[in-house]
């Protein structure tokens, strides 16, 4: 199988010479034809960062990129403004996280969708009912009042179908969804994921989706990668991160969220917050370290790099987990 | 702002300048060199002439002096009419936003009617109702000014009125002055502040407009509006007339509207 | 759309009335009113009282009210004590002026004020920006009748190349039918009004148009930079629109409410602005009947002019209300948020 994308060594960082602060740090990975990749990490871990970088869209004062990001072997960071266009929305498609805020209040559901398609050249005549096929595809039952709302008259639930039906207007081949169901209600949230899951299934299409939450990844991904302080620290097919956690911070992640309590009953938390991991960043070492129970001296001093651990995983840890189940 | 660095010059220009132009007001008696309702030359002399060193007007009237002494009106009005409006619309606003309800709309309604006259044209009218005076045009601007304060306090403090602390103390049954008064006026005031610092330039344009239109200061008091309008009459022979004045107000305003900037900046941080 | 527009329509009488009743109170409850301080140096007493008779003023307050409201429902509004005419015809031949005017400069204002506010959001924080906002600041805190006056000096005294005083030249023969100087070059086919006409307009709108101008480049540029902001931009962004489709589709058409605000709002202080500017040019608008008026003490003309600007205030706002419903879709539900 070969990638349909893949990411060498891409930064990305703002702000000027004395001040720039590197948010994503020389990561690598892949993402295969018709795969769903999970992206997990705490706020400020560089996930979102990283996920509008893939189609550069990362905006902030003097925002730069190093590194190569090839889909289907085409460098973006070297395409050129008209190019790039070309291929946001048609290639690469996006999830916002917040659909109010990321619908135009003053357009029609209809004009929105349409507008991506129109700029595509992939409107044609029959672009409305495509558009309404779309829409009852996503899961609303009532598309053609639908197309002609605005967003404030719909519900939170059946705005963020739209932004789904608005990211798979273009039939793109990869489709980041930036946590696609934060901003909703619990009881919507798996209807919605449902509806993506089967959308992006019957088209066989890559997805990298970004999230904190465990249960979305369990639910979807094929494979995790785990974020912390702008570098990939982990990777490995679902199953096995679930059951076999390599990285001191994957174990933590995943005993956080099922509620793990240690042996004086408190529940499992992770010291400190991701804030630190940058504030540490001028040492070598890894960034978890000063969170980590397990980190010793050379932690501190040489930062691991992301090595294959098995066949199929790979992890940046010294010291990686050998074994240990997880035991509720 | 202890260092005068570059960034801290805009900062500290314009409040020299206010700071000035105060001291000169205040000072008018000691600082005028002549008296500026009596002729000490023959009319129209030139600037830095042996009669007066911005020379004298159309009366013979020393400029300078009519300068200096014009400054405590235009002070005086700006200042006041703003301090008034802070004062009246605040307290509306205070009331209307902290009591709600049906209160509220209807003092509300009434500040809408307000806003919906021209601001100058509220204060023409008024001033023609009142006859011309310093303090008469103190609260002809200050009037005009009021719904401004009166909506920002309001919004304000109905904001407030709904916070938890305001809800405590309504619980332990603290009187209704007490709540508006003691646990909401404080956290309003700022603001309140902020836009009245950046209203004062307009009181001071407003009142000047009202002389130039000879409804303000009755001459010949000494006011740099009505200046303005009797140097309009020579403007083919003497265009200093009614260039200085013009120059005296506009770089009143401009320093005003400056500070007022400053305050606005140092909530912000 | 029409639950917001019908709310609005129906505001409108009742601003109209509570603004003629605000101008009565005005006129006659304030200590000194009006009255008193009109006849209180040159008349005699019985002259005051016949005066005042003649007025009207002998009855109750309410009942002068009631009167007062009567005839405003007539559109009369008396008989001018200066001119002996009626002020309601004074209006007509005074207001299409001052609406000449105040349109003219609205252009200037919103020519100058966009411009400029555009200018510096392209060049945001650069050294033109900062040079933008200083120049805002300056320019909102220019007296602006003196600014007239500076105008007259470079550009008719100076340079000669724009008449200072009037509406056009006393040379020129025009009888009006309707007051509105562009209207009725068509009505009667004489283009050669229009050339003076403008002329004549150039000065006194610059005066308004500029000074007004520098609250709009401020209000407007920190408008669009926030609209810029907002994530809908991003979603167009991801879909591969260009650069100025996003500016002009999504940031320009979603600040518009904002923009349409600021300039309505602006329009009311360049109407006050526009009075006194009426006098600075000695241009024949209802600004300068209005101070004319109380120069002479003419109470009734007073009374009128106050009203008809009042009225003209409130339907600019009411039209800049309709334009702001008419662009924000949430607007039109009712929804403020």
């Amino acid at each position: 199988m070969t990638a349909l994308l893949d990411v060498r060594a891409l930064s990305v960082s703002f702000g000027p010479g004395g001040a720039r602060r590197t948010i994503v740090d020389r990561i690598d990975f892949s993402i295969g034809r018709g795969e769903i990749v999970a992206l997990v990490g705490e706020s400020g871990s560089g996930k979102s960062a990283t996920a509008l970088a893939l189609s550069r869209l990362n905006e902030g004062p003097r925002c730069g990129y190093s590194g190569e990001i090839r889909l289907s072997g085409r460098n973006i960071l070297a395409l050129d403004h008209p190019d790039l266009r070309r291929l946001r929305g048609r290639a690469i498609a996006t999830i916002f996280q917040d659909p109010l805020s990321a619908l135009n209040p003053s357009e029609t559901i209809a004009q929105q969708i349409a507008e991506g398609m129109r700029a595509h050249g992939m409107a044609g005549p029959d672009a409305d009912d495509r558009i309404t096929r779309l829409l009852g595809e996503v899961g609303i039952h009532d598309p053609d009042r639908v197309t002609r709302a605005y967003p404030h008259q719909i519900s939170g639930g059946q705005r963020q179908r739209v932004m789904i039906a608005l990211a798979l207007a273009c039939d793109p081949e990869l489709l980041i969804a930036d946590e696609p169901t934060t901003a909703l209600d619990v009881t919507v949230q798996t209807q919605v994921l449902a509806t993506l899951y089967r959308a992006v299934q019957k088209r066989g299409m890559s997805v990298l989706i970004i999230t904190h939450d465990m249960g979305v990844v369990a639910g979807m991904a094929d494979r995790v990668m785990v974020m912390y302080g702008g570098r990939i620290v982990e990777s490995a097919p679902v199953e096995t991160l679930f059951a076999l956690p390599r990285h001191p911070y994957t174990r933590a992640l995943l005993d956080c969220a099922r509620h793990v309590r240690d042996a004086s009953g408190h529940y499992a938390t992770i010291p400190g917050t991701a804030e630190t991991a940058f504030a540490l960043r001028a040492t070598q070492g890894c960034a978890f370290a000063p969170r980590c129970r397990r980190a010793r001296p050379a932690c501190f001093t040489h930062q691991p790099e992301l090595a294959e651990c098995s066949d199929t995983g790979r992890v940046a840890c010294h010291f990686p987990l050998v074994g240990s189940k997880i035991d509720g | 702002m202890h260092r005068l660095t570059p960034f801290a010059m805009p900062v500290v220009l314009p409040w020299t300048i206010l700071g000035l132009y105060l001291a000169v007001a205040i000072l008018a008696p000691y600082i005028a060199p002549a008296d500026p309702l009596a002729a000490t030359g023959a009319p129209l002399s030139p600037l830095f002439g042996s009669s007066g060193i911005l020379g004298t007007d159309g009366f013979g009237r020393d400029v300078a002096s009519r300068l200096i002494w014009g400054l405590r009106p235009m002070l005086a009005v700006s200042f006041g009419a703003v301090f008034l409006a802070t004062l009246a619309g605040g307290a509306y606003g205070l009331v209307a936003g902290g009591i709600g309800g049906r209160t509220d709309w209807l003092m509300m309604s009434v500040v809408d009617v307000m806003m919906s006259i021209p601001l100058i044209l509220a204060a023409i009218l008024v001033m023609a109702a009142l006859g011309g005076s310093v303090i008469n045009l103190i609260i002809s601007v200050g009037i005009s000014q009021i719904p401004v304060f009166a909506r920002l306090a309001r919004a304000l403090a109905s904001v407030e009125a709904r916070k938890e602390y305001v809800l405590a103390a309504r619980a332990v049954g603290l009187s209704r002055f007490h709540v508006l008064v003691r646990e909401i006026l404080p956290n309003i005031v700022r603001p309140l502040l902020v836009q009245a610092g950046s209203v004062v330039a307009t009181a001071g344009l407003t009142a000047a407009a009202l002389s130039y239109l000879g409804l303000g200061v009755r001459p010949p008091a000494p006011d740099i509006g009505y200046m303005v309008k009797e140097g309009q009459e020579l403007i083919f022979i003497a265009p200093g007339q009614t260039l200085l004045p013009g120059l005296v107000l506009g770089v009143f305003a401009l320093t005003a509207a400056l500070c007022g900037e400053t305050i606005g900046q140092e909530r912000r941080r | 759309m029409t639950s917001g527009l019908l709310r609005r329509v129906a505001t409108l009488p009742f601003m109209l009335l509570a603004v003629a009743s605000l101008i009565f109170a005005i006129m006659h409850a304030l200590p000194g009113s009006m009255i008193e301080s009109l006849s209180a140096q040159f008349v005699s007493d019985a002259q005051r009282v016949r005066l005042m008779a003649g007025l009207g003023l002998d009855q109750p307050l309410w009942r002068q009210y009631l009167v007062y409201l009567n005839s405003l429902a007539h559109f009369d509004f008396g008989i001018s004590a200066q001119t002996g005419k009626s002020v309601a015809t004074m209006i007509g031949e005074t207001l299409p002026v001052t609406m000449e005017m105040a349109g003219a400069s609205f252009v200037v204002m919103t020519v100058c004020g966009l411009g400029a506010a555009l200018i510096a959001v392209h060049a945001a924080d650069g050294p033109a920006d900062v040079a933008i906002r200083l120049l805002s600041i300056i320019l909102s805190t220019l007296p602006w009748f003196w600014l007239g006056l500076v105008l007259i000096m470079i550009f008719s005294l100076w340079l000669g190349w724009l008449p200072s005083f009037g509406r056009l030249p006393p040379s020129i023969d025009y009888r009006p039918v309707t007051n509105f100087v562009m209207i009725d070059a068509v009505i009667l086919g004489r283009p050669d009004l229009i050339g003076p006409w403008i002329s004549h307009l150039v000065l006194p709108s610059l005066t308004v148009g500029l000074t007004s101008s520098g609250v709009v480049m401020r209000l407007v540029r920190s408008e669009i930079l926030a609209t810029m902001k907002k994530e809908f931009v991003l979603t167009a962004r991801m879909k591969g629109i260009g650069a100025n489709r996003i500016f002009l589709r999504h940031i320009l058409r979603n600040a518009a409410v904002g923009i349409m605000t600021v300039l309505g709002a602006q329009f009311g202080a360049m109407l006050g602005g526009s009075v006194v500017a009426e006098v600075v040019f000695g241009y024949p608008g209802i600004g300068r009947m209005l101070v004319r008026a109380i120069e002479s003490r003419d109470y009734l003309t007073v009374q009128g002019a106050g009203i008809a600007i009042a009225a003209l205030y409130i339907l600019v706002n009411f039209m800049t209300d309709l334009a702001c419903l008419y662009a924000n879709p949430r607007l039109r539900d009712g929804v403020w948020s």
